[in-house]
């Protein structure tokens, strides 16, 4: 077993992540159940929730709706979008065709956050599945699920 | 990020241990990191003791269905991991 330090340094080791997009976020702080059954079974996991500071700046508008989301928050590592991460979304555009810039940053996110961790499983749980779907067609390492509704989305076993 | 140099107390071995684990100059980062991610848990745990103060526990099978698109590592039916 390694025990140097790779990539710089040890990290504490997750086996899975649990990337949420705006929708995802939203839903939780609006108590939505379906998404309250992704985050049981992230917990049963002991998954750790990933987010993009993209959807922060989608969902926290000072308003008194921010308190909701801030809960949501606080459960998750929240990625900043630099310059490397905006680079790959930027790939991740030209390669799918498509112009959804924030789903493409919220799609290197997930990237980034899966490369970091050897061998972590990534699921992006999205409101629209088909545009991530779209921009992560050469990267199954991220399993994309649909939160609307009971569990849709391509079984992950399926990728 | 700012951080503040602090004096605490660690059981000898789990000092130990991570020394072995990260060498002697990556002890303050492993151990906040893991602080970070204990305080990311314990959030999730309140988020979710919230939500089930509002809706009830989730629906069994809703709860499997997710489990079935969701699977532990070590179920028979669980994806080449990524």
């Amino acid at each position: 077993m390694a025990r140097a330090p790779r990539r710089g340094r040890a990290r504490v080791r997750v086996t899975d992540l649990l990337v949420l997009d705006a929708d995802g976020v939203s839903k939780a702080a609006s108590n939505d159940r379906t998404v309250q059954a992704w985050l049981e079974r992230a917990r049963e996991l002991d998954a750790d929730l990933v987010l993009s500071a993209v959807t922060l700046a989608e969902l926290v508008h000072g308003r008194p709706r921010d308190a909701a989301v801030s809960r949501v928050v606080k459960a998750a590592e929240v990625i900043p979008a630099d310059e490397q991460l905006a680079r790959t979304a930027g790939k991740l555009l030209g390669s799918s065709g498509s112009d959804a810039t924030i789903g493409a940053l919220v799609g290197a996110t997930a990237l980034a956050a899966q490369a970091r961790q050897d061998a972590a499983r990534c699921v992006l749980l999205t409101s629209d599945p088909a545009d991530f779907g779209a921009l992560l067609a050469d990267h199954p390492e991220v399993h994309i699920v649909g939160c609307d509704g009971p569990a849709t989305g391509p079984a992950t076993a399926d990728r | 990020m700012a951080v503040t140099k602090v004096s605490m107390s660690l059981d000898t071995d789990v000092l130990a241990q991570t020394r072995e684990r990260v060498g002697g100059r990556g002890v303050s980062a492993y151990v906040n990191e893991a602080v970070r991610r204990q305080l990311r848990r314990d959030a999730l745990a309140d988020l979710l003791a919230e939500m089930q103060a509002a809706n009830g526990p989730v629906d069994d099978q809703l709860i499997e269905e997710v489990r079935r698109l969701w699977p532990g590592r070590h179920d028979a039916d669980a994806p080449a991991s990524g």
